[in-house]
C-alpha cells in the first residue's frame, strides 16, 4: 500500500513537473504580459495624477461664492432676508463662471436700477454701490423703498 | 581504478540530479507560490551549480583535505583522483543546465 503511494505521489509530481515543461514558457509569457500590464497602468496612474495636478494649478481661477450686502436697509429684517434671497436668485448664475470671462458692466446692469417686487405693495429699487470679482465675489448695494404710484 | 571510475559516474550523476531535480520541482513551487517557472528554474540550475559540485563531492572540507595529502603530502596521484572527481561533478552539473535551457526553449 505504502509503495503504491509512493508511486502514486512520484507519478503525481512527474506529471506536474512534465505539465511545468510543457506550459513554463507560456505561464511565464502570462506573468509577464501581468507584470507589463501592472507597470503601464501604474504609470498610467502616475501620469493621469500629474495630469489632474497641472489642470488644477493652470485652471483659471472661477467664482466660488457671491456675498450680497445690503446698505440703508434694516439689519436682520425679513425684507431684508427677502431682498437679499431674490438678489441671490439674480447673481447665483456668477458661481463657477471663470473670473477673467465676468464683466463688470454685466454686473452693474444686471443690478443698477432694479427694481424687486417684494410683495404686491412693497418694492424696492437697487442701486450698485461697489463690486468685487473674486473667487468670493462681494457685490454692496442699496435698497430704496419706492412708493405705490397710485 | 575502477572503484574511481565508479566514483567518477556516481558523482556525475549526483550533480546532474540535484540540477535537474532541485530546479524542476523549484519551478513547481514557483508556479504554485505565483511566480514565473521557467525564469524560476533557469536560475535556480544556476545558483545551484556549485552546490550540486559540493553535494556531488560529499562536502567540501573531504576534497580540500585530499588535496592537502596530495600536495603536501607528495601522493599526486589522489591530487588527479580529486580533480576528475571534481571535473565529473561540474560536468554533471553543467549538463543539467544545458538540458534545462533546451527544455525551457532557450540557449545555454
Amino acid at each position: 500500500m505504502k509503495r503504491c503511494l509512493a508511486f502514486f505521489l512520484l507519478g503525481f509530481i512527474a506529471g506536474c513537473i512534465s505539465l511545468n515543461l510543457f506550459l513554463g514558457n507560456q505561464i511565464d509569457r502570462l506573468y509577464w504580459e501581468k507584470e507589463e500590464l501592472r507597470v503601464r497602468l501604474f504609470e498610467s496612474n502616475e501620469r493621469l495624477r500629474k495630469l489632474e495636478e497641472q489642470l488644477q494649478t493652470h485652471r483659471n481661477p472661477t467664482v466660488n461664492d457671491v456675498q450680497i450686502e445690503l446698505e440703508d436697509v434694516d439689519k436682520n429684517s425679513f425684507m431684508e432676508l427677502s431682498l437679499r434671497e431674490e438678489l441671490g436668485a439674480i447673481t447665483r448664475d456668477l458661481v463657477g463662471e471663470e473670473i477673467a470671462e465676468i464683466s463688470p458692466h454685466l454686473i452693474r446692469r444686471l443690478l443698477d436700477g432694479r427694481q424687486i417686487h417684494l410683495e404686491e405693495s412693497s418694492t424696492y429699487e437697487i442701486k450698485l454701490n461697489w463690486v468685487i470679482i473674486d473667487e468670493k465675489t462681494v457685490i454692496n448695494v442699496s435698497a430704496s423703498h419706492l412708493e405705490p404710484s397710485d | 581504478m575502477d572503484k574511481l571510475i565508479t566514483t567518477a559516474f556516481l558523482t556525475f550523476f549526483v550533480s546532474l540530479g540535484v540540477i535537474l531535480g532541485g530546479s524542476l520541482l523549484g519551478a513547481l513551487g514557483a508556479v504554485i507560490m505565483g511566480s514565473p517557472p521557467v525564469n524560476t528554474m533557469l536560475g535556480l540550475a544556476e545558483e545551484m551549480k556549485i552546490w550540486a559540485l559540493v553535494a556531488a563531492l560529499g562536502g567540501s572540507f573531504g576534497v580540500i583535505k585530499a588535496f592537502e595529502t596530495g600536495i603536501l603530502g607528495g601522493q599526486p596521484l589522489q591530487l588527479l583522483q580529486q580533480l576528475a572527481l571534481v571535473f565529473c561533478a561540474f560536468c554533471g552539473a553543467h549538463l543539467g543546465y544545458i538540458l534545462l535551457s533546451h527544455m525551457a526553449g532557450g540557449s545555454s
